[in-house]
């Protein structure tokens, strides 16, 4: 396996390019045999025979749905109902698990032999997973083509011939050539899925070729550290993550509505293309006015206009400015927009202040400002005296206005609200707090002991009880030392 | 010996301690927050689970496709935090109640303790080192816009004043918290330690895209015309490394004739390979060779 690296962005971040990520095991069942024999020193098998045992076990993953598509689908691009330049762009699926496009195998038979779980190798692995698109234009010329999402089940890829409740007829699908309608572990018939039928014609147009497929995948290995934290993909404790990235080969047409479908060619060799130029397999009999059947693991549509879309552009666009434009952009806080004229309302708006209805304790109606902690100019702080009591003692009375400033009030009780909420913090914090106080009145207790008794507690030697501890406290030695005393009294 | 023991003298240094802040921080010992209350109190300080209303009163101040950059104010904070802290305090006129005095102490120290921490969630988050702070000036921004969903990784560099490349030594200030407000939210904030000047916004380095240059279709002739900018490479055993220089790569005959806008995928890797005089490329050498460059976008604050 090969890795490249190539600089990109002005903090001199890397990204690497993987060729794949081969799982340890494919998915599938797997039977593991076990047998021991005991051997002496000459090569005599001694033990009773040879002790055997056989599990069956199964690499479960996604094969005609993606079970979590939050988790497992990062990003695909371009992006669904977007509109933009996309005519010169080759559209992808981003994943968070980077052995996915590797995980089956779009071959009859599996591509890559004798590797064994967990090594490499620098061989190029076809994906079982591409992106096929498709357009208004196809549409017309293929009339039975259907381009909007259908819900099935695993039963409607089976022919006919073997399912009669099927609803493939004589078409073809991904087991066209199975004599029996097993299923991987965990997979039933009745699972949902969703498909699309391609003219079985069009599908050797477009399809990619097997070696194609080998070229259509790779893992990108990038530094989450510049990243928003992100559920299951930056937490993780790594500041590296890896994503596989799965392409189609088709451009999108300007102007047109264009599908794109994420789809799996698990073991559809005999179906796909052998040309790079396309076109039906040689020596094929299949018939290609008929339709293949697809599992859709993904679709989504968007609209490739003449007009730029870009990350860039979209960034350049914000706040309300246009991307092609020399000017700065007006507003860039937090802060109401006011065409009035009122100097102070004016003043106000501009520092973040909103004029909200405040409800009086004393049931009457005010208007107060308020003002959350994203202001548009550095406050220092401190600019209050804490702890406070109540909220009232962060109520600010502006004379300019005659209105309050209830903003470090809100903040108070929105704080103190949020910790109430949560039970386990606040008993902790109460708990923790008790014991504070409790050291403290059990400190002056001490002080005033070591105050009063000094002369008993420095007479005499230590009782042995007292002299293993390191740290004793002053009313324990106190008691201990009366106790002496009152023995030696006796005695 | 009876005034010794009699209740009055203990409550008297008791009160006299509670009176007077040296003496009862004397009496305290170590008070540090335990680890789950500090954590605690860091998710708040990074305003995690204030109401989003709070922070933005009112919507027309983050109208959607926006962007709003902010300092954070620290009082704000630190109210708040004491909100969250005042459990257990006895919330009477008395300024000398106990709980309150203590909390006169306690909470300076926790706050400090809770700040110098105030990375820990992000840096635990990634497994880096978390670096050390007193959180001074905390500036961010929240960011309002579909490019939240559509580029969920898209990358944030923050620069001081004169730390900024092309500024002499580059320094990057730490992220305190970046992060969409919630599974499907269009809204991002980003909390920085530190006065920042420029903020750069990046393409996610692991979504961008395979592109060419041009592309054109005849449909009369059937023909093709489309070009590819191609950063050369040399091989080296299994290191690769650019050259720094471009060749225009004519694609006209790398779309099936009878589907012009399908790529033949393995012509172009032999293209390819045949343009850096190698003999195959492999899939991570098409990745690099197709994609396109990282978008960026520098803000830039202006004083006014």
């Amino acid at each position: 396996m090969q890795k490249k690296q190539l600089a990109s962005s002005p903090a001199n971040e890397q990204v690497t390019f993987i060729q794949h990520d081969l799982p340890g095991l494919d998915d599938g069942e797997y039977q593991l045999d076990i047998s021991q024999t005991v051997k002496d020193n000459s090569g005599q098998t001694i033990s009773d025979g040879t002790l055997m045992n056989s599990y069956t076990f199964a690499v479960t993953g996604d094969r005609f749905s993606l079970a979590k598509p939050a988790e497992t689908l990062y990003s695909i691009f371009p992006a669904d109902n977007s509109s933009g330049e996309y005519s010169n762009v080759l559209p992808h699926a981003v994943f968070t698990k980077s052995s996915l496009p590797w995980s089956r195998y779009p071959t009859t038979n599996p591509p890559v032999t004798g590797l064994q779980p967990g090594s490499d190798t620098d061989e190029d692995v076809p994906t079982w997973l591409t992106i096929l698109l498709f357009d208004q234009d196809d549409m017309a010329e293929y009339p039975s083509l259907s381009l909007t999402p259908v819900n099935a089940t695993i039963a409607d890829l089976f022919p006919s011939s073997l399912l009669p409740e099927s609803s493939l007829g004589n078409n073809y699908s991904y087991f066209n050539s199975a004599d029996s309608t097993r299923l991987d572990a965990g997979q039933t018939l009745e699972d949902i899925i969703q498909i699309v039928d391609i003219p079985l014609d069009l599908f050797w147009k477009t399809a990619p070729t097997v070696d194609d497929l080998k070229l259509m995948a790779h893992v990108r290995e990038v530094s989450l550290v510049d990243k928003p934290t992100m559920a299951g993909i930056s937490d993780m404790g790594e500041p590296l993550g890896k994503f596989s990235i799965v392409f189609g080969n088709r451009l999108p047409q300007t102007q047109k509505k264009s599908f794109a479908f994420l789809v799996s060619l698990e073991e559809l060799e005999p179906f796909l293309p052998d040309a790079e130029n396309g076109g039906a397999p040689s020596g094929n009999t299949f018939d290609g006015s008929k339709f293949i059947r697809l599992a859709a693991l993904k679709q989504w549509a968007f609209y490739s206009t003449g007009q730029s879309a870009t990350f860039v552009n979209q960034l350049l666009e914000l706040n309300e400015r246009s991307a092609d434009s020399t000017k700065d952009a007006l507003n860039t806080n937090l802060r109401l927009p006011y065409s009035g004229s009122n100097q102070v309302v004016s003043d106000g708006l501009d520092m973040g202040f909103v004029p909200l209805n405040e409800d009086l304790r004393t049931a009457g109606k005010t208007v107060s400002w308020y003002r959350g902690p994203l202001v548009p100019y550095r406050i220092d702080s401190p600019g209050i005296n804490l702890p406070i009591a109540s909220p009232d003692q962060a109520t600010i009375f502006d004379p300019t206005t005659g209105m309050f400033d209830v903003s470090y009030a809100s903040a108070w009780t929105i704080g103190r609200l949020v910790a109430l909420q949560d039970k386990s913090f606040s008993t902790d914090l109460y708990n923790w707090k008790k014991g504070v106080s409790q050291s403290v009145i059990e400190s002056v207790e001490e002080s005033i002991i070591t105050e009063n008794f000094g002369a008993m507690l420095s007479r005499g030697t230590d009782p042995a009880a007292l002299k293993n501890n390191a740290i004793t406290k002053p009313s324990a030695k106190l008691l201990h030392k009366t106790i002496q005393s009152l023995i030696q009294l006796k005695k | 010996m009876a005034t010794l023991y009699s209740r009055n003298t203990f409550q008297n240094v008791l009160f006299d301690v509670q009176n007077d802040a040296a003496r009862l921080e004397e009496n305290m010992g170590d008070a540090s927050l335990p680890e789950n209350l500090r954590s605690w109190i860091n998710r708040l300080l990074l305003l995690k689970g204030v109401p989003f209303n709070y922070l933005v009163p009112d919507e027309k101040m983050l109208p959607p496709e926006s962007i709003r950059f902010f300092y954070l104010d620290m009082n704000w904070v630190d109210t708040l935090l004491d909100g969250a802290f005042s459990i257990g305090r006895n919330l009477s006129i008395n300024e000398n109640a106990l709980s309150m005095n203590l909390d006169r102490i306690a909470l300076p120290k926790s706050q400090k303790q809770v700040k110098s921490s105030a990375h820990s969630l992000r840096s635990a988050a990634l497994g880096t080192m978390a670096p050390a702070s007193d959180l001074k000036v905390v500036t961010g921004f929240l960011l309002r816009s579909k490019l939240v969903i559509e580029y969920p990784g898209l990358g944030v560099n923050a620069y001081p004043a004169g730390g900024a490349p092309g500024e002499g030594n580059i320094q990057l200030l730490d992220i305190l918290r970046l992060e969409a407000l919630g599974p499907n939210s269009d809204t991002m904030i980003c909390l920085i330690d530190g006065d920042c000047q420029r903020i750069d916004v990046h393409e996610a380095p692991e979504v961008l895209h395979y592109g060419i240059d041009s592309y054109s279709y005849t449909a009369d002739s059937q023909k093709v015309s489309a070009t590819k900018v191609l950063h050369t490479f040399t091989v080296s055993g299994s290191q690769v490394s650019l050259s720094g220089n471009t060749v225009i790569m004519a694609m006209d005959n790398m779309f099936r004739s009878n589907s012009p806008r399908v790529v033949k995928m393995t012509g172009l890797a032999e293209q390819i390979a045949s343009e850096n005089n190698v003999q195959s490329i492999d899939s991570a050498q098409m990745g690099f060779e197709m994609t396109e460059g990282v978008g960026m976008v520098s803000f830039i604050k202006k004083n006014p």
